[in-house]
């Protein structure tokens, strides 16, 4: 399934918002890997200017795609969740708030297992569902990756409009996909992922000093170059167009050439360089001058 | 020298990541280079620190906002304000992970906090341009109106209307003064003060605490304007919602701008400018179809004023309400031998049940006494108005000025149905169908959701024809308008509804111009839904759609399937007068059957200006023709050129009868 994630992020690299959106709605109802759709949502809508300093405006094909990849990968996280841990099929369904809807519209025609997927779904839109979770332990199968798919979906969602959870404002949500994040790194502090969405994040929404922006450059640059095994599929794929993104906001030309001979290796190491390297290349040219 | 007035500092989310979460913040406001001076507060996510500060300088303010930390301070943000005029301005400091708004204006200390020359049409009369300028307010308002008026204003009637709900603001015997007070969306002097304004809550307190605080007291408001968005919401919070509410935003006509606080919501016009406007809410499942506000017309409502608690910024708004009454002009035969004449048509909505947001015990208290014995359960937790005590009293103008020294003003009713029940066990039982929130199953379902008496809605609840004294009463004014006043104090029982449509015009049409149309709806094409069919999830469709002010709606049974057509055949007939265009909406939420988690359908709006109606729409966004042109009727598809989260396009078909 690794494989998958390499997959998706190279066409979230090459391929048209509207073929990637297809097929995230597609792939919902059989996904099981969250991190591979929270990403590749994640670069869809690298360098928004609804991040600090960004430097494109999301068309709205970006937003569709980024919704539906995100949707999934929520969805992905409840059909893992109910995979390793059965009982909350009927927690789910038993939850106050869905509790009173059960019976009746859209989920009370759906089949019972579908019905325990949507409701699960639906009530992880609410960061303080995740955050119980993390804390009954009921994430003790996920290496981290689905946890950093969540904090992705929470965090990044408030760029698209994502609908969130019934009370949460979008600054408690971005609280909350930190707060994600933190307990997830606390577990699970070798995994690649988390240390990337980490980053990232670290990077999005805040104007970091310098020497903060030197040691979230040399993450991304050692994420970039890891190995593309079994375990850190696509993360070098993802930390190359990070370095991307990170420069062009940061305004740092060195990492921005770095991360595109990288990601032009590895999603298009022949042919013609695929569109969205072109406009990475033409904003960091109007930035600093051709080189 | 200008004035910076420093309104309030609203923390969205702290920096500090410590066991208390609290920022302990430093304000250092420095005038002119000048050392500056320095104000302290601990913040939490969530809170407003009112400053209320008015600082007069030269050519620069740098406002600085600090973390106090043990070690070193951590600087949140640093802005500078120039002289350039500045209104309901906000600037954020937002370094280091945290999220601070700094609400401020920057004035011309003279000139800006008065409103210059006044106008007392502009500023009391309905629709009233008040300090927008004549080319906003065409864009804004007169270019979409579907409401035309030919008003007599009264300003002491305007003083008496105000009166009892405006704080004292209209303690005065001068004209001026009292505009100043009431009609200036800019400057203190007439919106909600700051120290009105409730501190507001912690994230973690919002679930428990109630999100929506009345800021003076549970009496009911009116308000009144041009009503520019009305849709259904696509979330709302469980725990204080029983069905999903309807959302209307109002252009506050200038006379109720008082209603708002400095943090109002606000149109963004073509050239930048801002004009606040107040949103509303009242719960979908206690608000029928034909109550629901429609854009473009002129809209009176009474209801709860509340701030709400729930997200920053702040914000006043009237949720729920109890009494909608909206205006737009039609045709209606008033003339000799029923000719049909320009009408302005009010349509009135009275009922109990405003939703239930529950913590309503002291709005029970002063409508009922208490909650009555038979009330109980969820159903105690409805926002409940006696309808007994409520009557609506309201002018009605005709839409065109005499036409001439002949012209005799009349009136028409042409509805008045009334729904009541003998007991307060039957007011719960109606509580409770007002709880239903899935209206695709039909039947009960629908709750409160449509008045049809032929069709026995709402099943159980029957509406039946009001008997003499509840029906609308017009008294002439002046032979120039009428006052209509709906009063069922004397109601044989318990109202629960009331509903009621009446007409004023001239009785001549003299040079004004009556088209007909009528406006089907054919078909609707789901080209792109959110969750693409039953297999993976399946959800439905809440599709509103209607012409002019008339609504109605679509509700998927058996969930929407992407790419299917579905057949609706639902035809409108509108009436337009002169230029006056014809407005074409829809609006809704695919449904994941819950109250939060639901996405917005794109939208259809048409704005198609006359008098030739019929290109104005050919020419329309998102438009295309499917017949060849004419001057009798069109066939079209048109597409949402709203965004949402799905695509639809309509099959319309415009038929021009006269």
């Amino acid at each position: 399934m690794n494989g998958g994630l390499r997959e998706i992020l190279t066409e979230a690299v090459v391929a048209e918002a509207p073929a990637l959106r297809a097929r995230a709605k597609r792939e919902r109802p059989s996904a099981m890997q969250p991190l591979p759709y929270a990403v590749a949502g994640l670069l869809q809508i690298s360098g928004s200017v609804d991040e600090t300093g960004g430097y494109r405006r999301l068309t709205h094909d970006d937003l569709q795609a980024c919704r539906a990849l995100f949707q999934t990968a929520v969805t992905a996280t409840a059909r893992a969740l109910v995979k390793a841990h059965p009982e909350l099929t009927n927690e789910a369904l038993a939850h106050p708030w869905i509790a009173q809807n059960r019976d009746s519209g859209p989920l009370a025609r759906l089949a019972s297992g579908p019905r325990a997927i949507k409701a699960l779904s639906l009530l992880l839109l609410d960061s303080a569902t995740v955050r119980g979770f993390q804390q009954e332990g009921r994430f003790g199968w996920d290496d981290g990756s689905a946890q950093a798919a969540m904090a992705v979906t929470y965090a990044w969602g408030k760029v698209v409009g994502q609908p969130r959870g019934a009370v949460e404002s979008a600054a408690e949500v971005h609280q909350q996909a930190k707060a994600v994040l933190s307990f997830a790194l606390a577990e699970h502090e070798e995994t690649s992922a988390l240390q990337l969405v980490a980053t990232r994040h670290a990077t999005a929404w805040r104007w970091l000093q310098s020497k903060e922006q030197d040691a979230a450059f040399a993450t991304l640059g050692r994420l970039a170059k890891v190995e593309d095994a079994e375990a850190t599929a696509g993360i070098a794929l993802l930390a190359s167009t990070a370095l991307v993104d990170a420069g062009l906001r940061l305004r740092r030309r060195q990492p921005i050439d770095a991360g595109l001979a990288r990601v032009r290796a590895l999603v298009a190491p022949e042919g013609a360089e695929p569109p969205r390297l072109r406009v990475w290349r033409g904003w960091a040219d109007t930035l600093f001058g051709v080189v | 020298m200008p004035l910076l007035i420093l309104k309030a500092l609203e923390c969205v989310a702290t920096e500090d990541t410590d066991a208390t979460g609290s920022d302990e913040c430093r304000l250092e406001i420095a005038r002119d280079g000048a050392a500056p001076s320095v104000r302290m507060r601990t913040m939490d996510g969530g809170k407003r620190w009112n400053l209320d500060l008015h600082v007069t300088f030269e050519q620069t303010v740098r406002i600085k906002l600090w973390d106090e930390d043990v070690v070193f301070d951590d600087l949140l943000g640093d802005v500078t304000i120039g002289t350039q005029r500045r209104l309901r301005e906000a600037a954020t400091f937002d370094r280091d992970g945290a999220e601070y708004v700094l609400w401020y204006e920057v004035l011309d200390a003279v000139s800006d906090t008065q409103l210059g020359s006044v106008n007392v049409r502009d500023m009391l009369a309905r629709l009233g341009r008040g300090v927008l300028s004549v080319a906003r307010y065409d864009e804004l308002i007169a270019g979409q109106s579907i409401y035309r008026c030919s008003e007599v204003i009264s300003v002491r009637d305007t003083m008496r209307l105000h009166a009892p709900q405006d704080r004292g603001k209209g303690n005065t015997t001068s004209l001026r003064t009292w505009i100043e007070r009431h009609c200036n969306p800019w400057g203190d002097g007439a919106v909600v003060p700051l120290t009105g304004l409730p501190e507001g809550l912690e994230a973690k307190q919002v679930p428990f605490n109630p999100s929506w605080r009345p800021l003076e007291s549970e009496r009911s408001r009116v308000a009144a304007g041009f009503q520019i968005f009305s849709r259904s919401t696509d979330t709302d919070y469980p725990f204080r919602h029983e069905t999903m509410d309807w959302n209307w935003d109002i252009i506050l006509d200038p006379a109720f701008t008082y209603l708002l606080a400095y943090s109002a919501k606000r149109v963004k016009l073509g050239d930048g400018a801002q004009v606040a406007y107040l949103h509303n809410e009242l719960e979908q499942g206690s608000l029928p179809l034909q109550w629901r506000p429609f854009g473009g017309e002129y809209v009176t409502f009474f209801g709860r004023h509340v701030c709400d608690l729930g997200h920053m910024p702040m914000r006043t708004e009237i949720h729920p309400a109890h009494t909608i009454v909206r205006e737009h002009t039609t045709a209606g035969p008033l003339g000799a031998a029923g000719q049909l004449v320009p009408v302005n048509r009010a349509i009135i909505g009275m009922g109990l049940s405003g939703g239930f947001p529950h913590d309503v015990g002291s709005r029970w208290q002063n409508e009922f006494g208490g909650v009555p014995d038979g009330i109980s359960g969820d159903t105690t937790e409805c926002w409940a108005t006696d309808l007994r005590d409520h009557p609506v009293r309201f002018k009605l103008f005709p839409p065109v000025p005499r036409p001439s020294s002949s012209a005799v003003l009349r009136s028409r009713i042409v509805l008045a149905e009334t729904i009541q029940v003998a007991s307060f066990d039957a007011v719960d039982d109606f509580l409770e169908l007002c709880q239903n929130d899935d209206p695709a199953d039909g039947g009960e379902d629908l709750g409160f959701r449509v008045w049809n008496r032929e069709r026995n809605l709402p099943r159980g609840f029957r509406p039946e024809a009001a008997a003499a004294p509840l029906r609308p009463r017009f008294e002439l004014r002046d032979g120039r308008y009428f006052e209509v006043t709906v009063d069922l104090r004397s109601a044989a029982s318990i109202p629960v509804g009331c509903y009621a449509i009446v007409e004023c015009g001239w009785d001549q049409v003299g040079p004004h111009q009556v088209r007909s149309y009528d406006v089907t709806f054919e078909r609707v094409t789901a080209v792109d839904t959110y969750v693409p069919g039953p297999q993976l999830g399946g959800d439905d469709w809440h599709l509103y759609y209607g012409v002019n002010g008339q609504w109605n709606a679509w509700w998927t049974e058996n969930f929407i399937d992407q790419g299917r057509t579905y057949d609706i055949d639902s035809t409108f007939r509108v009436f337009t007068v002169d230029d006056q265009p014809i407005v074409i909406r829809d609006c809704g939420i695919e449904w994941e059957g819950v109250d939060f988690g639901n996405h917005t359908l794109d939208r259809v709006e048409i704005t198609a200006t006359g008098p030739d109606h019929l290109a104005s729409i050919r020419a329309s966004d998102g438009v295309t023709p499917l017949s060849p042109p004419s001057s009798t009727s069109l066939r079209c598809k048109a597409r949402g050129t709203v965004p949402g989260y799905t695509e639809h396009e309509w099959t319309l078909r415009i038929d021009r009868r006269s």
